[in-house]
């Protein structure tokens, strides 16, 4: 039996639908270019590294591709007979041991910075725009630089101050120096600009207060100041330690690697962070390692993922860090009505 | 030249001793309300943190500055000196152009001719067409995701900002096997687009659509204009400071970018190389007859950067606090 539909249902049916499809027409018009390189650069990748890392895959012959299970993850997390396991967590010691020393620097020279500038002396603005400008230039142009200061012969710092260091191919501590100072150059504008944003968020009138009830200098900078700009704090912790994960252009340009030691009979390249070592694996001459390397990436993948949810945890809380402020308004609230009240009395 | 940089620390010593003790008495004359006040004296105690922080940020800045002044300073130091007397700021034989004449005719080591000027164009090329797409691409996106109503539009946008938990280095050899099966590899193609699928900018531009009264949309709508018209009318002229910013950081971090280039150029084909990949290749010998050549081709692949660092720097540390502020 036929169903009977009067011509109003049909009316709205029909536009309902036609406005469905102008609707959803639309937004695929707005999305789709977005999302079709989206899907093809970034969520492909990821499936085919997973796939990847599970097989003997060689991107020059295809035939020698295999299934290999979990061969390549047991490599990497166990067997330290390997090269690949060796190479590995020493370049992740490196480059994790580096991230310690030099992010502590990092923030506290961009805190402080960022505090002078907070108080606008006369021409911050220059100041500030000098500051940032090494962090703009290119990772290669500022590394010849500091070849061209560091080097051993040629070198502005030996020849003034008469050494004959070999800086950068000599003790791989000197090396890592160069990298460091590199890196701070470099490195710390964008901490700098967001650190002194943050700081220009702080109330002057909860800073006078708290200099009324004494508290002042190291206290009221540890007590009030930090609280109020932990969110910037922790977001720049953060990133620049997940920043130094991927530390490449400046071991790239300075040493390249740098001087070889020998650690318990083996060779290693000493600079070598864990970025510098996949370039190098993936520039290598071997072909049939690309599923060890994506294997290694998803690793440290993996560990990146974890400091950078560790990190959202963190900024959950971000409404504890307006605490004291929150607090000091509602004070200032109650003072106001008090005094209202009085003078009605 | 020793004595000239001990000489110049111990001015600055001195300075600084000198600052000291001059905050020391004038807090000391404010706390005893000894302080006789007239134009200067009022000047100086109401603004005496100041003074200490531009003394203390001129100090840094010069020490900040250092290597950037080397580095120009070393670019028209002629090679003769590098390998002969080095060290002198200002060297005895004057300052030349030869290192910049010399980058353009530097022969590799097989003979041929390495084409510097095909490296500028090549970078050019790809960081302004990336800039361009991506702006195009992530605002048309941000506009859906703020202004059209449509199902799992948030679950959608949220799964898209998960995937920036997931670094670049995870899939640093699917993505080359992916250009590769793509048949982009030893292309230009190769470095515009993947990155036009990147989320940063697309999760700044929403950020500021955010902002954008959403009435003002929808009377627009009332009125029967297309969401097209919507866009390129009322949308890109609101927007224009975001995009500027965010076409900023495109063209500087695809201008300044080496691993990936390096590893999807590969060293056949030097005519498809960007200039930073091809400075770090000059530069790779790191001895003492290259360095010239080296330090001109660093300073002249930054000077597009310093350009607009200088023209825009105001817009671009607004953009960096505004990453930081929003979160």
């Amino acid at each position: 039996m036929k169903k009977v539909i009067t011509l109003s249902e049909y009316a709205l049916n029909r536009s309902k639908r036609r406005k469905f499809y102008k609707n959803y027409g639309v937004a695929f018009f707005f999305l789709a270019p977005f999302l079709f390189f989206f899907v093809l650069f970034c969520l492909y990748p990821l499936f085919y590294g997973i796939v990847m890392s599970f097989m003997k895959y060689s991107i020059s012959d295809p035939t020698q591709n295999e299934w290999r299970g979990f061969k390549n993850f047991i490599t990497i997390l166990t067997n330290s007979n390997s090269i690949y396991n060796r190479n590995f967590w020493y370049s992740m010691k490196n480059t994790i041991l580096f991230a310690l020393v030099v992010v502590p620097l990092n923030i506290i020279m961009a805190l402080v910075l960022a505090l002078l500038i907070n108080v606008k002396p006369v021409g911050y603005k220059t100041f500030r725009a000098l500051i940032y400008l090494p962090s703009v230039l290119p990772v290669s142009a500022s590394g010849v630089i500091f070849v061209a200061m560091f080097g051993k012969n040629f070198g502005y710092i030996n020849q003034w101050f008469n050494q004959t260091t070999d800086w950068l191919n000599g003790n791989p501590l000197t090396a890592w120096f160069v990298i460091l100072l590199l890196c701070l150059w470099g490195g710390f504008g964008g901490n700098f600009i967001i650190l002194s944003a943050g700081l220009k968020n702080v109330d002057k009138s909860l800073m006078e207060a708290s200099s009324v009830d004494g508290c002042t200098g190291v206290r009221r900078m540890i007590k009030v100041v930090l609280p109020i700009i932990k969110p910037q704090l922790v977001l720049c912790i953060f990133t620049t330690i997940i920043g130094y994960f991927g530390l490449y252009g400046q071991v790239y340009v300075l040493t390249n690697g740098g001087p070889n030691i020998n650690v318990d009979g083996a060779n290693y390249n000493s600079t070598m962070s864990i970025m510098w070592y996949l370039q190098s694996l993936i520039n290598g001459t071997q072909f049939e390692i690309y599923g060890m390397v994506s294997a290694m990436g998803l690793t440290l993948g993996v560990f990146i993922g974890l400091i950078s949810g560790l990190q959202l945890f963190l900024m959950r809380e971000r409404k504890s860090g307006t605490k004291i402020y929150q607090r000091f308004k509602e004070y200032e609230r109650n003072k106001v009505e008090q005094l209202e009240v009085n003078k009605h009395e | 030249m020793s004595k000239l940089l001990l000489s110049i620390l111990i001015v600055v010593l001195i300075l600084t001793i000198a600052l000291v003790i001059f905050d020391i008495v004038v807090i000391r004359l404010k706390k005893e309300k000894k302080l006789n006040y007239n134009n200067i004296t009022c000047y100086i105690s109401n603004n005496l943190i100041r003074i200490n922080a531009f003394y203390f940020l001129l100090v840094f800045i010069i020490v900040w500055m250092t290597p950037l002044f080397i580095g120009i300073v070393g670019s028209f130091t002629s090679q003769y000196t590098f390998e002969n007397n080095p060290g002198q700021l200002i060297p005895k034989d004057g300052f030349t152009f030869d290192n910049y004449i010399n980058l353009f005719n530097k022969y590799d080591t097989d003979g041929t001719r390495l084409p510097v000027e095909r490296w500028v164009l090549n970078s050019f090329l790809v960081s302004s067409a990336f800039t361009l797409f991506y702006l195009a691409i992530a605002g048309l996106a941000a506009y859906a995701f703020v202004f059209l109503n449509f199902k799992f539009r948030n679950i959608l946008f949220g799964f898209i900002i998960a995937t920036m938990v997931i670094p670049g280095v995870a899939t640093l050899t699917p993505q080359l096997s992916n250009i590769a099966n793509l048949k982009l590899a030893r292309s230009l193609w190769a470095l515009i687009l993947p990155g036009l699928g990147g989320v940063g900018g697309l999760y700044l531009i929403r950020q500021f659509y955010l902002g954008i009264p959403k009435e003002l949309i929808e009377s627009a709508r009332m009125d029967g204009i297309s969401d097209i018209k919507i866009f390129i009318k009322i949308i890109l002229p609101l927007a224009k400071s975001v995009f500027l910013v965010q076409g900023l950081f495109c063209f500087m971090g695809c201008w300044n970018d080496l691993l990936w280039p390096q590893i999807i150029l590969g060293t056949a084909d030097k005519s498809l190389w960007t200039l930073q990949v091809g400075i770090a290749y000059i530069s790779s010998g790191k001895t003492a007859n290259a360095i010239g050549i080296s330090l001109s081709g660093s300073i002249f692949s930054a000077i597009p950067i310093i350009i607009l660092y200088i023209f825009t720097q105001d817009k671009i540390i607004e953009g960096v606090s505004n990453t930081g502020v929003k979160g």
